[in-house]
């Protein structure tokens, strides 16, 4: 039966249903990367740099 | 010694105690909890990073020189170009790669989640479970054990070990600390290996679906055009999501942590990972272009490679920009000049990537050292020199020392980029030239240069400088590690175990900025949806989504899945994209012998069987190839680069036993100028003949028709009578007598080979029917 739907599809559709998902889906991601708060974006940038491994002098 | 050993050293457990704290986790106050991180497994990562490169470098060194110099696999089969090659391109991948990618994700892990990992029975199974593996590979590769698909080459014992280490220790394991972090923000590095992780193994499951016939062979459940589909949807997101997420992930980390500021632009980094790992794994099928794939699926694949191009400079430009501000300190120190370099190498190689995916760049590219440039320019560029940069950035870190010799990493650097650039250079140089040799015509219409065998030679010089680029970046690496044993030598007796402390993280519920995530909606509607649309549109469910760690799994396995459904669903659903033809055939019994042969040997490392509808490969090598003369290829056997002649049509053009039995033995003696490695061992090993039956009635498990052909014994004598007869042809033209060679190896082979092609001649059996609709 799926064989009969996918057979009466018009493939070559696929690619503008593929650029469909992924606009939608961009545009979500993007505006919520846009409208999210300067200061939360900072503090998640800076993660890496809360810790510190010192690097010990040579023999200490 | 190991390396993981610290002398006296200790490992201290977490342990909770009471306390005011007002650490930065997303919590106000709370019990301090202490813990440790085990940088000893990082240890290990690392320095089987080191070593497995050597070991990829070393065997790439010597097949690049087998390319110029044929008689350097010793005249023994182990060392063959066509076995050595997937040994170099495994050990690139998932030793190497592999290893620097756990590397960093031990490191980066814990610091980020502020927790120790998981489980250390996990992490060290994983560690050995990961090197067992490649052993494995290293053993089961010049052996002739392989499914002759690229980079999952991998007999299903050892795929299936892949599965357990992969999913098993490593998933397990780092999902295991996602769940248990101290830090409520999932920072970006992360999500780029939650990412790798669950692609990798769908994509591993997937490609490695197999029927085995005994402990090292294995038939795909799927054949011809499907199994190309589903190889390069593996190979292309191989490169994806092993070789591009978790090194993107590995630059978030430690390209801030070495250039001590912060990542340009959070908000690209967000952008950058949901369009990268959406778009990515739709663009597979553009390694199949004008082949036997229907077109809608490579054109699919050419458009999301075209759009791929978006957010992979987005990545590159936020790397780069990191460093803004910083660049006075790239002169000054190793580790940044390798990011620098491996960043700008990633935005080359995701430029050219798309690029080739064009269809008219990819008729000249595709089969030619054009692609082997990109991939190394990535391979190289891209993955070597961020590894050897986290590397030399780890490695006073973790052994607690100075670096030995900083002069010896400039040094590094320096003779490693020189040796990309050569490699490369000569690549595109010798990709080039072959791809326009290949279509060039003279003014009467012919082929400028029928005979195959032009175009290689005149690449021999292009072979060379590519060799002393390669020895040049092996020279880096043995550099890096005689820096990192000498820097391991200098460690402290007792390793100092830094104890940190961190709140825990309490459930949204009850924390206290809990009403703050919850978003409420501004508008004073009274409908629903509306509430819930502005809701959404503060953006809150994303940033809730960040902090949770198996939802966020979930997300990205819809985004990834979508791609490959789409692409994948219809491909095996409708018959029209793989129209039967009623002439083509199963393979007999002994041709099925000698398909496993060539298999074994590599042959689809140097030779494709797929001729493009281009005018220039019609007239070199006869009618293009169509989807239903694959059906019975389990695997397909199409290939992807061709150092030698395409054999699509090798048994039209060349039925000649006497030819090839010759051409097996030493091919200088047929041809002078091939490059093609001697054989002699198929001329004295013999056939397997216990082996016939149980292959063709796996085949028939498969779906193959083979009738009657199932039945003890009926398989064999077919067998047997086919070799007879191609013995007997071969000793009437002048060959050895038919006693001494029916029963070898190179007799199946041949009868392979001639059988390449024939059938779109043949008249179909009675009663054979075709459909195409």
């Amino acid at each position: 039966m799926l064989s009969d739907v996918f057979r009466d599809l018009d493939l070559s559709v696929f690619p503008t249903v593929g650029m469909i998902f992924f606009i939608v889906a961009f545009v979500a991601i993007s505006w919520r990367a846009l409208r999210c708060p300067r200061s939360d974006m900072h503090d998640a940038a800076s993660l890496p740099l809360h810790d510190s491994d010192p690097i010990r002098p040579k023999g200490d | 010694m190991s390396i993981d050993a610290a002398a006296g050293g200790t490992t201290h457990q977490a342990r909770s105690e009471s306390a005011e704290s007002t650490g930065g986790s997303g919590t106000t106050q709370g019990p301090l909890e202490q813990f440790t991180y085990d940088d000893g497994i990082v240890r290990m990562f690392a320095f089987a990073t080191v070593l497995w490169a050597l070991v990829a470098f070393l065997v790439g060194l010597l097949i690049a020189l087998q390319l110029a110099f044929p008689q350097l696999n010793l005249g023994l089969e182990y060392t063959s170009f066509g076995r050595l090659r997937p040994l170099h391109t495994n050990a690139a991948i998932f030793a190497f790669a592999g290893n620097a990618i756990f590397a960093a994700v031990y490191y980066s892990t814990q610091r980020l989640c502020k927790a120790r990992m998981f489980s250390d029975t996990l992490s060290r199974l994983h560690f050995w479970g990961w090197q067992f593996i490649i052993v494995c590979a290293a053993l089961t590769l010049p052996l002739g054990f392989t499914q002759a698909k690229e980079y999952a080459e991998l007999e299903w014992p050892i795929d299936i070990l892949i599965a357990i280490v992969w999913v098993g220790f490593f998933g397990v394991n780092f999902f295991g600390t996602l769940v248990r972090r101290r830090e409520r923000h999932m920072y970006v590095a992360l999500w780029f290996y939650i990412a790798t992780i669950v692609t990798v193994a769908m994509l591993h499951v997937f490609n490695s679906l197999v029927i085995p016939m005994g402990l090292f062979k294995s038939y795909p459940i799927y054949a011809g055009v499907q199994d190309a589909l589903i190889q390069w949807w593996y190979g292309h997101n191989a490169v994806a999501f092993f070789l591009t997420t978790p090194f993107l992930g590995l630059m978030y980390y430690f390209l801030p942590k070495a250039a001590e500021r912060p990542v340009f632009s959070y908000r690209l980094s967000i952008i950058h990972f949901w369009s990268l790992v959406f778009i990515y794994i739709w663009a597979g099928p553009h390694h199949l272009h004008y082949t036997a794939l229907a077109s809608w699926a490579s054109t699919l694949g050419m458009l999301f490679s075209v759009m791929l191009w978006m957010p992979s400079w987005g990545g590159m430009i936020n790397g780069l920009l990191t460093l803004r501000g910083a660049w006075h300190k790239v002169t000054q120190d190793p580790v940044l000049k390798f990011f620098v370099v491996g960043v700008t190498f990633y935005g080359m190689s995701t430029f050219e990537g798309p690029m080739l995916s064009v269809k008219l760049v990819n008729s000249l590219s595709h089969y030619t050292d054009w692609t082997i440039a990109h991939v190394h320019a990535g391979a190289l560029g891209w993955n070597g020199f961020m590894a050897f940069g986290m590397i030399y950035w780890l490695l006073p870190r973790l052994f607690q020392t100075q670096l030995w010799s900083k002069k010896l990493a400039e040094w590094h650097f320096w003779i490693g980029t020189i040796g990309i650039l050569l490699y490369i250079l000569s690549m595109y140089a010798a990709g080039i030239t072959q791809g326009l040799m290949w279509r060039a015509f003279d003014a009467q219409g012919n082929l400028a240069f029928p005979d195959f065998v032009e175009t290689v030679t005149k690449l021999f010089p292009f072979y060379l400088i590519r060799a002393t680029g390669g020895g040049l970046f092996l020279l880096g690496g043995l550099l890096c590690m005689l820096n990192f044993v000498m820097t391991w030598a200098n460690r402290p007796k007792t390793y100092e175990q830094e104890v940190h402390s961190a709140p825990p993280l309490r459930p949204v519920a009850v924390a206290a900025d809990a009403d703050a995530q919850t978003p409420h909606s501004r508008l004073h509607a009274n409908t629903k949806f509306g509430h819930e649309g502005d809701k959404f549109l503060q953006g809150t469910w994303h940033r809730r989504l960040e902090g949770k760690p198996i939802k966020f799994m979930i997300w990205v396995l819809i985004a990834v899945a979508i791609g490959g459904l789409v692409e994948a669903v219809p491909m095996f659903l409708v018959r029209s994209n793989v129209p039967t033809i009623a002439s083509v055939q199963p393979y007999t019994p002994l041709e099925l012998a000698g398909r496993d042969i060539y298999i074994a040997e590599g042959c689809y490392n140097c030779h494709s069987q797929m001729i493009r509808p281009i005018f220039a490969e019609v007239k070199r090598y006869g009618d293009y190839s169509k989807p239903g003369e694959f059906v019975y290829d389990h695997p397909f056997q199409w290939g992807s680069r061709r150092i030698g002649p395409d054999l699509a049509r090798e048994g039209m053009s060349n039925p000649n036993a006497l030819w090839h039995y010759n051409h097996f033995r030493n091919p200088r003696d047929v041809n002078e100028d091939s490059v093609m490695p001697a054989y002699p061992w198929l001329l004295s090993d013999e056939i397997d003949w216990s082996k016939i039956e149980q292959r063709v009635q796996t085949m028939a498990m498969l779906g193959v028709p083979y009738g009657d052909m199932v039945e003890p014994g009926v398989a064999e004598e077919d067998a047997r009578l086919q070799a007879t007869a191609i013995a007997a042809e071969i000793a009437n033209a002048g060959g050895p007598p038919i006693d001494e060679i029916r029963e070898k190896k190179v007799i199946a082979l041949i009868a392979y080979i001639k059988r390449l092609g024939v059938d779109l001649t043949k008249t179909p059996p009675e009663g054979a029917t075709a459909h195409a609709e």
